[in-house]
């Protein structure tokens, strides 16, 4: 149980104490999923390093690698962000549909993504959009792609010490369409049965490229590069969908929890995939929050 | 545990407090300073029932740490009437008048929610009220009547009041 909460008011000061505490302690972002562990005595960390005071890491800015969003940018601030909302929608409309919006305004991108749930909201739009995520300690930098960030449930490739700074998004085709659809229980605030994040680009009916995370089907979030593989270059009609996404869940590895039961998991995933690239493709007219 | 000295501005008064650095702000403003008018019910973010303002934007009072909210101006349910037996405010008393509560654990937070959003958004149409206030719980289900209650608050213009 932490029996203290340092909050330091530098990224300087922040990596400071992060390399002295090294596993001793656990790294706050808005504390939304870890202050409710630590009221469940479930933190095993002598102290806590929060990095709501630490401003360098707030920040929406677009720069020549793409839109770069500070690691502790509220869920709020992406949600409204007409930067997002103009470059990568994808992310807002995920953004949106995370939690409510009380916890949207305390949770950050660098929260959601280093608790690393298989549900995650963030997580399906950023791999959707080729994430790049830049890790600061006091040996220096480096940069992981997202695909080779998360490595199990709740395990990311981030060691103790470590500190996620800035969320790269390098800059989609400009004809890219994103659509991110959650299924969960009540159309109040929820955890994903499933998430599915789909970033098409169409050449009129031929699908030129596209890219599909999908959350809450499997140990982590995941990228359906089978699925595809087995769309791009061809033309987008609905038996070729259809055909094709009926085998994504093959991709997955649902398990049954209190949510939900794998076989249902199973059947909704070839359902959403299919449903999101419609939607992204301009083929249907739903509202994707429902 | 280690106490900490810290100092909140909790409608519009200074407290100097010494508190367990892991104390939560709903915590301390029902313990340390009596105000009970903020309710802690699911403790974990999810109900909203905490909700209090800090400077101006709704905040989970029982997921934020009372240390955060220092230099911050923090408003409970308790700074919202006019001081000294003042007036309500007018989403008080339309709850009260519009049958707002029904076993009140969810008004404090509601109310303040509310305030918030109006204060941003003077004239909601009733979807972006609902959506507003998703983020707080009514275990009564008197969300219509609360609904009717924030707009009646409205700024009543011609359009966006459907």
């Amino acid at each position: 149980m932490p029996s203290e909460i340092l909050a330091p008011t530098s990224l300087h000061e922040a990596v400071a104490l992060c390399a002295r505490y090294k596993e001793k302690a656990r790294i706050m972002g808005g504390g939304t999923d870890l202050v409710v562990q630590i009221k469940k005595n479930a933190v095993d960390a002598e102290v806590v390093i929060s990095l709501e005071h630490v401003p360098e890491i707030d920040f929406i800015s677009h720069e020549e690698s793409g839109l770069n969003i500070g690691a502790m940018t509220a869920v709020s601030a992406i949600e409204k962000s007409s930067m997002i909302g103009s470059r990568c929608s994808i992310l807002s409309e995920a953004a949106a549909q995370l939690a409510n919006p009380l916890i949207r305004r305390k949770a950050t991108i660098g929260g959601n993504l280093c608790n690393a749930s298989p549900a995650a909201d963030l997580a399906p739009a950023l791999l959707a959009l080729g994430a790049r995520l830049r890790i600061l300690n006091g040996d220096g930098e480096r940069v992981v792609d997202i695909e080779d960030f998360f490595i199990g449930p709740g395990k990311t490739v981030l060691a103790p010490g470590d500190i996620l700074t800035r969320i790269i998004i390098p800059d989609p085709a400009p004809h890219a369409k994103g659509v991110y659809l959650k299924n969960k229980r009540s159309l109040g605030a929820d955890l994903a049965i499933i998430g599915v994040a789909v970033l098409t680009t169409m050449h009129e009916k031929t699908i030129e490229d596209i890219r599909i995370g999908l959350g809450a089907v499997a140990p982590t979030p995941i990228r359906a590069r089978e699925t595809e593989n087995r769309l791009k270059g061809r033309v987008l009609t609905e038996s070729v969908l259809k055909e094709v996404c009926v085998k994504t869940s093959g991709e997955a590895c649902c398990i049954s929890d209190v949510r939900c039961t794998a076989e249902y998991r199973d059947k909704l995933i070839g359902i959403y995939v299919k449903r999101a690239i419609m939607q992204s493709a301009g083929m249907a007219n739903e509202d994707p929050r429902r | 545990m280690s106490l900490k000295e810290i100092r909140l501005t909790v409608n519009g008064s200074l407290y100097d407090l010494k508190v367990p650095s892991t104390a939560t702000l709903a915590d301390v403003l029902r313990e340390e300073l009596g105000m009970t008018g903020t309710k802690i019910l699911c403790n974990e973010g999810e109900c909203g029932a905490c909700t209090v303002l800090i400077d101006g934007k709704p905040v989970l009072s029982c997921m934020t740490f009372a240390m955060d909210a220092q230099e911050r101006d923090i408003l409970t349910i308790e700074g919202l009437a006019e001081r000294n037996g003042g007036p309500l405010h007018p989403l008080q008393t339309a709850f009260v008048e519009k049958s707002g509560m029904q076993c009140g654990v969810c008004t404090s937070g509601m109310i303040l929610t509310a305030k918030a959003f109006l204060d941003e958004n003077p004239n909601p149409t009733e979807d972006e009220v609902r959506e507003a206030m998703s983020g707080n719980l009514c275990r009564c289900g008197n969300y219509q009547r609360i609904t009717e209650c924030v707009l009646s608050c409205a700024e009543k213009k011609g359009s966006g009041h459907e």
